[in-house]
C-alpha cells in the first residue's frame, strides 16, 4: 500500500486516540461520540476493487491492533479495543475481514480483560465479549503475515510517546524497606555528628548539612503523592454512567458499595505493585503534579529530592566543606542548602528553572 | 466470558516460551517452532466456543447479554443499558435517512480524516485521466480466486476440517534462475491444512518444469510422446529447518538430499547433522519451521523453488471447510500464454531451433502453423531445424 496512506491512516487513528486521552475517561459513550463526530466509519467509502478494499482494510485493522497492546497505558489500550470493535463492524468486506492475534500477545488479552473486570468497566468487558461472539479474531501464530523481506524497508510501527504507558518510578523508588533504611542510616548519622561534636547531645553548627527530619519529610512526600493519586482514581470512578440508575435507590446504593469496594481494591492494588496499570492520569495532570508537590512544600525547599541525588551532592558538599574556610563554608552551606531544593522530577516548572541559573553561579 | 488464567497455563508461560514463536527478526521472520503444538498450546488457553465452526442462532445476542449478566453480577436493566450503550446504531455516523452512496467519498468527512483526502485526490485524478473506468479481467481473476472457496462446505459431514485444524498459508516462487530473473517473485499461493501430507502439497504445486517433454522430434513431429517429466522424473524433496523431506512413494524415486548430506559431511564444512525423513509419512503438524523464513522445494533434479511459510492460524468459521479442497490455490501468478508467431492466436505447441524459415531463435508455433510452414503436403521436413514440443505454462491459469 502506498506509503502516504499508510501514513495518513496511523494518523486519523492517532488523532481519534488522543481526543479519546484528552476526554480522560474510558467509557465508551465518550469514545463513540468522537468517532460519530469525525465520521470514521467513512474510512472506508470510496470506489475500491474488493482486492484492493480487502487488503486496505487489513492495513487498517493491524494498525488499530497496535494500540490494543502495550506498551500503550490502559486508556489508550481501551480506546484501542473500541476502535477495533468500530472498525471491524463498519468494514464493507464480506465475508468481513479479521483481526489477528498472536500466541505471543494472548498474556496481555487476559490480562487486560482481568483489569477491566476488577476495574468493573462494564461497557468496555461487554465490547470484548462481543467481539469474541462475533468470532472477530485469527488466532495465529505471528501478528502479521512475513514474507522475509529484508530489503525491503519495512515501515516499522513507531511507538506514540504521548500514549505510553506512564510508570510512577516514584513508588519502586521509595518503598517500605528503603524508607526504614534511610532512617537508619539517617540515626546512624545523627550519633556519628555527636560524638564528633564538642557538646554531645548535638552536632556542631558546621555539620548540619541537612535538615533534620529529613526522612520524615520524604516519607510524607511519598504520601502526600500517593493520596494525590487516589484522589484521581476516585474521580475516574465516578465519572461512570449511573443516568438511569441514580433515579433507582437500590441500584445507587448497589453502585455505592460497589464503588467504595472498587475503591478499597484498588488502592490495596496500587501500595502492593510497583506499577499503576490502571492509573489514567494524562500528560496535562502530571504537569499539575510537579506544582503540587512544590506548592505543599512552600519555601522549604528541601522536600523536593530523591535520596540517590542526596548523596551524590552529600559527598560533593564534604569535600568543600574540608577545603574551605569557616565564613565561606557558612555561605556554601546556604548555597548548598538551596542547591538541595532543585526538583529532580524532570517536568519542571518555569520559576524553578529561573532559579537554577542563579545558583550555580554563586559556585564559580 | 470470561478466560481465567489458571495455574497451569501460568506455569505455561513462565517456562522459556517453549513451542510458543516469537521474533527472530523483527518483522522478518520468526523463531522456530512445532506446528502441532501450537494448535495444542491454543486449544488450552481458548474456550471452546470462541474458536467453533458454530453459527450464531437468531436470538443469540439477547442469551449472551444474559449470561454476560449473570457473569459480572449485574441486573437485567443494567445489562439493557450497556447494551444500548454499546450497540452497532452508535458506531453509524449518518442517520437512516442520509447515509450517502458507499462508493463515493462523504465531503463532510474530508476535513477530519487525512487518509480519506489522500484517496479522493488519487480517485478525482483518476475519474479525470481514465475514460473508461471499468475493473481488468486480472484484477478480477485474483479476486475471483481469493474468495471462490471462503464458507464451502462438503455436504459429506467426513470432508468438513475440524474445529482446531491448523491452516498454513504457503508462498512458493519461481524457481530460483537467476540468469533468467532477477528478481524472486511468488509464483503461486496455497493455504493447507495441518493435518496434511507433504505430499499433498507437493502434487499441487505447479511448475513449468515438470511439464516438458524431452527430445528431439523435428523428424517425427508425430511421434511426440505424451509423457512429460512429471512422469519420468518423480523424485523431489523439500527442506524443512534442517531436515530434508524425500518423496519415497514410487519404486522409481532417488533420495536427491543424499548428495547434499554427503557433502556437508565430508571435509568437517562446519554443517550442523542433517536428518532425512520420508515425505508421505510427514503432516505440516509435524513440522518445525519458523514463519517467514525460506524453505527449499527441489524437483526434478535441479528445479528448485523457495518457499515460505506466510502464516500459520487456527481454522476460523469462515474458511473454506471443504478438506477436499486443499490444499486451495489463493493466488497465482497470471502467466502470458505464447501465442504463435505466425497466426499470433493459438497458443504455441512447438518451439525451433537453428530454424532457417523462422526470424527468430528460438520460435514458437501452434501445431498447424508449424505443419504448413515446415512440412510439405507428404510430411516430408523441409529445410534443416530442431524442434521441441512446448507446454505453455499459461494453459493452467
Amino acid at each position: 500500500m502506498d506509503v502516504n496512506l499508510e501514513h495518513a491512516l496511523k494518523n486519523d487513528c492517532k488523532t481519534l486516540l488522543s481526543r479519546f486521552q484528552q476526554t480522560e475517561s474510558v467509557r465508551y459513550e465518550e469514545f463513540s461520540a468522537i468517532w460519530r463526530d469525525m465520521k470514521f466509519s467513512t474510512i472506508f467509502y470510496g470506489k475500491m476493487h474488493p482486492t484492493e478494499m480487502r487488503s486496505f482494510t487489513k492495513e487498517v485493522l493491524s494498525i488499530g491492533t497496535y494500540y490494543f497492546f502495550p506498551p500503550y497505558s490502559f486508556q489508550i489500550r481501551v480506546g484501542g479495543l473500541y476502535l477495533l470493535y468500530g472498525l471491524y463492524h463498519s468494514q464493507l468486506c464480506d465475508p468481513k475481514e479479521k483481526i489477528r492475534i498472536a500466541l505471543k500477545d494472548w498474556e496481555e488479552v487476559v490480562k487486560f480483560q482481568h483489569d477491566i473486570v476488577n476495574a468493573q468497566h462494564y461497557d468496555t468487558a461487554y465490547i470484548l465479549k462481543k467481539m469474541f461472539s462475533a468470532k472477530a479474531f485469527y488466532f495465529t501464530a505471528m501478528p502479521r503475515l512475513l514474507y522475509y523481506r529484508t530489503k525491503q524497508k519495512v515501515n516499522k510501527h513507531a511507538v506514540c510517546e504521548d500514549f505510553r504507558e506512564r510508570t510512577w518510578k516514584i513508588n519502586s523508588l521509595v518503598t517500605e524497606d528503603s524508607l526504614e533504611e534511610i532512617l537508619n542510616v539517617h540515626e546512624h548519622y545523627q550519633k556519628m555528628k555527636c560524638a564528633i561534636s564538642r557538646d554531645k547531645t548535638q552536632p556542631d553548627r558546621i555539620l548540619r548539612l541537612l535538615t533534620e527530619d529529613f526522612p520524615q519529610e520524604l516519607q510524607n512526600t511519598v504520601s502526600s503523592f500517593n493520596r494525590w493519586l487516589d484522589e484521581q482514581k476516585k474521580k475516574s470512578t465516578e465519572k461512570r454512567p449511573r443516568g438511569k440508575l441514580e433515579d433507582d435507590g437500590e441500584c445507587e446504593d448497589m453502585s455505592r458499595e460497589t464503588e467504595a469496594s472498587a475503591r478499597a481494591r484498588m488502592l490495596a492494588n496500587i501500595k502492593s505493585r510497583s506499577f499503576s496499570n490502571v492509573a489514567e492520569a494524562s500528560k496535562s495532570r502530571r504537569h499539575r503534579q510537579t506544582e503540587l508537590g512544590s506548592s505543599e512544600s512552600g519555601s522549604d525547599h528541601g522536600v523536593q529530592r530523591k535520596s540517590s541525588t542526596k548523596r551524590k551532592s552529600l559527598a560533593g558538599r564534604t569535600k568543600l566543606a574540608e577545603n574551605k574556610s569557616g565564613v565561606k563554608q557558612e555561605v556554601g552551606m546556604e548555597t548548598a542548602g538551596q542547591r538541595f531544593s532543585m526538583p529532580v522530577i524532570s517536568e519542571e516548572s518555569d520559576e524553578e528553572r529561573v532559579n537554577r541559573p542563579t545558583k550555580k553561579k554563586r559556585f564559580s | 466470558m470470561q478466560i481465567a488464567l489458571t495455574i497451569d497455563m501460568a506455569q505455561l508461560v513462565a517456562e522459556s516460551d517453549s513451542g510458543i514463536p516469537a521474533y527472530e527478526y523483527q518483522d522478518i521472520n520468526s523463531t522456530v517452532f512445532h506446528v502441532g503444538t501450537l494448535a495444542k498450546l491454543w486449544k488450552e488457553r481458548l474456550p471452546a466456543d470462541v474458536y467453533s465452526f458454530e453459527e450464531p442462532a437468531q436470538d443469540s445476542s439477547a442469551q449472551e447479554d444474559a449470561v454476560f449478566g449473570a457473569e459480572m453480577a449485574l441486573n437485567s436493566e443494567t445489562v439493557e443499558e450497556i447494551s444500548t450503550l454499546c450497540s452497532l446504531d452508535t458506531l453509524k455516523c449518518y442517520s437512516e435517512g442520509e447515509s450517502p452512496d458507499v462508493e463515493t467519498i462523504p465531503v463532510d468527512a474530508l476535513d477530519s480524516l487525512s487518509s480519506l483526502r489522500i484517496r479522493k485526490t488519487k480517485q478525482d485524478v483518476r475519474e479525470q485521466t481514465i475514460s473508461k473506468d471499468y475493473l481488468g479481467r486480472h484484477e478480477n481473476y485474483v479476486h475471483e480466486l481469493e474468495s471462490h472457496a471462503l464458507g464451502k462446505k462438503s455436504t459429506n459431514p467426513e470432508d468438513n476440517i475440524e474445529e482446531g485444524e491448523l491452516v498454513l498459508t504457503v508462498n512458493i516462487l519461481y524457481p530460483a534462475i537467476f540468469q533468467v530473473r532477477k528478481r524472486v517473485k511468488p509464483h503461486q499461493t496455497m493455504m493447507i491444512l495441518g493435518s496434511q501430507k507433504l505430499t499433498q502439497l507437493r502434487d499441487a504445486i505447479c511448475c513449468q518444469s515438470d511439464y516438458q517433454i524431452s527430445g528431439e522430434f523435428s523428424n517425427t513431429p508425430d511421434l511426440a510422446p505424451e509423457h512429460i517429466s512429471k512422469d519420468h522424473f518423480k523424485s523431489a524433496f523439500f527442506y524443512f529447518d534442517g531436515v530434508f523431506y524425500n518423496d519415497m512413494r514410487f519404486p522409481e524415486c532417488r533420495d536427491l538430499s543424499k548428495n547434499i548430506i554427503d557433502w556437508t559431511k565430508s571435509n568437517e564444512r562446519g554443517y550442523e547433522k542433517f536428518q532425512t525423513a520420508r515425505m508421505e509419512n510427514t503432516t505440516f503438524c509435524d513440522l518445525k519451521i519458523k514463519v517467514g523464513y525460506p524453505y527449499l522445494y527441489c524437483h526434478q533434479g535441479d528445479c528448485e523453488h523457495v518457499v515460505i511459510f506466510t502464516d500459520v492460524r487456527l481454522a476460523h468459521r469462515d474458511d473454506c471447510r471443504d478438506k477436499t479442497m486443499y490444499p486451495l490455490l489463493m493466488r497465482k501468478h497470471w502467466i502470458l500464454s505464447r501465442k504463435c508467431f505466425v497466426c499470433k492466436m493459438y497458443i504455441a505447441r512447438w518451439v525451433t531451433n537453428q530454424d532457417s524459415f523462422a526470424p527468430a531463435d528460438p520460435c514458437f508455433f501452434c501445431d498447424t502453423c508449424f505443419r504448413m510452414l515446415h512440412y510439405d503436403k507428404q510430411g516430408n521436413k523441409l529445410g534443416e531445424f530442431l524442434a521441441f514440443p512446448y507446454v505453455d505454462l499459461g494453459t493452467f491459469n
